[in-house]
């Protein structure tokens, strides 16, 4: 657990529902405004919060990412022996062919 | 040798072969790998179109503060800028590809030839074989182009039979290989999706790279991921609209249809929340699915290579098809939390 996180996160939270709690009708028009700008930019700065512990985890997608792309050498592996037994099917052909034709000529 | 001692002879070779202990790939385990890779391919959509969902979420949050400002008569500068940046977006996008490329390779391989297909292949080929002697009682005619290559593919299909117990070893091999790769990922973005609350005082927000998926009861989230994104937009949108309200009622003459509205919009988003949340707790109960599912077709591949015995199997469950329910679940109930609120859209 990092208290770290939980107290910075909290923090940000109290500052939203103070705001949140500020009665907008009394206040003149300008600082209704302000008001609205302070909502704005405390939203943005809880937002920017969790994205920061999100996006510290992009080498981590990347790295897998190359794990499984690796994986497609073993595949190719698999497509070659097919290959291969193709080829063996073409000796077998040309050899049977060979054969068959030469027993209707006995 | 007579013409019906030949007539047997290759389809008794092959069902020699077909009936070799790892020979014969069982048609259950095909269809269980195709439709788990079509299943990871929907799967991948849906956690992609959440990303989506929060940014488009995120917007309507700052865009509904900014047309409050400037009713208001304010002048604030509008430069709402996305919560991921590209590359963020682009990594978690190629690694869900990455894993659909791999599950339909695993498809591709076991299915690419059935033992049913190459039976069938097989008689094709001694039929072919006959017609050559057929053919070739006239002594001038020779096999046509298009005869060779009919008997090579039938040849082919042939010697294929012979390839089985390698591939299967090998994709045995190859999925027992990917199993941590599969566990991570669902880890990652089981943690990237996140809560919505704080699950314990001794909550956390992320995890080691040596987690074990089966401790989720005990992973103990903090608020935050996707679904602590979409609470926090749902929340700044909510006090906005409380803020129109308040306004609203201020006036000399309050107008009651103009209440109305904004009473119904704040239940909207409220509801909203609530339902795009519950999608997005779906969404990791299908990662958890996806890791099992994967399990017990690594299982049953070993088991189709003779490196593990069916006693291995524990219990009747069905993870596959568990995993294909969840993920049709989530498919068919999957309204873009966009389209849910333009059906009152901010004035």
């Amino acid at each position: 657990m990092s208290l770290s996180y939980q107290d910075a996160y909290n923090r940000l939270l109290d500052s939203r529902e103070k705001l949140a709690s500020q009665d907008i009708t009394v206040l003149p028009r300008q600082e209704q405004i302000r008001l609205l700008q302070a909502q704005q930019a405390v939203y943005s700065e809880i937002q920017a919060f969790l994205i920061d512990h999100m996006t510290d985890r992009k080498d981590r997608f990347s790295i897998l990412t190359e794990k499984f792309r690796h994986s497609r050498r073993d595949f190719q592996d698999i497509r070659q022996w097919a290959v291969e037994a193709s080829k063996t099917g073409e000796m077998v052909g040309g050899l049977l062919k060979g054969v068959s034709l030469a027993l209707t000529l006995l | 040798m007579t013409h019906s001692w030949r007539n047997c002879l290759l389809p008794v070779l092959l069902l020699f072969l077909l009936c070799g202990c790892g020979v014969v790939t069982d048609p259950r385990l095909v269809s269980d790998i195709s439709r788990y890779a079509r299943s990871v391919q929907t799967l991948a959509k849906i956690l992609e179109s959440h990303y989506d969902d929060t940014e488009a979420l995120h917007r309507r949050a700052l865009r509904d503060n900014l047309d409050l400002q400037f009713e208001l008569g304010g002048r604030p500068e509008v430069n709402i800028r996305p919560l991921f940046q590209p590359e963020e977006r682009s990594s978690r996008k190629a690694l869900l590809e990455a894993m659909t490329v791999y599950v339909f390779q695993l498809s591709d391989a076991l299915a690419g030839d059935t033992p049913e297909g190459l039976i069938q292949t097989g008689y094709q080929a001694a039929a072919k074989l006959k017609n050559l002697r057929a053919d070739a009682v006239n002594l001038s005619h020779s096999l046509t182009r298009f005869q060779t290559r009919e008997l090579i593919t039938s040849l082919s299909g042939f010697s294929k039979i012979l390839l089985l117990p390698k591939r299967n070893k090998a994709l045995a091999r190859i999925s027992k290989r990917a199993e941590p790769y599969v566990r991570e990922l669902v880890i990652l973005f089981y943690i990237d999706i996140g809560s919505s609350r704080n699950e314990n005082r001794e909550c956390r927000y992320s995890v080691s790279n040596g987690f074990d998926i089966r401790d989720l009861n005990t992973l103990d989230l903090c608020e935050g991921g996707l679904r602590g994104l979409v609470k926090n937009a749902f929340e700044a949108d909510r006090i906005t609209w409380q803020q129109r309200l308040n306004l609203a009622m201020a006036k000399e003459r309050p107008d009651p249809s103009e209440r109305r509205r904004i009473i119904d919009r704040i239940f909207m988003l409220e509801q909203a929340r609530k339902e795009e949340d519950a999608v997005l707790e779906a969404t990791q109960a299908a990662l958890v699915a996806m890791l099992l599912a994967h399990e017990a077709l690594s299982l049953d591949l070993a088991i189709q290579s003779g490196e593990k015995s069916l006693s291995a199997r524990t219990g009747f469950a069905d993870p596959v098809s568990r995993f294909v329910a969840e993920v049709q679940g989530l498919a068919a109930n999957r309204i873009s939390v966009t389209d849910r609120l333009r059906s009152g859209k901010s004035e």
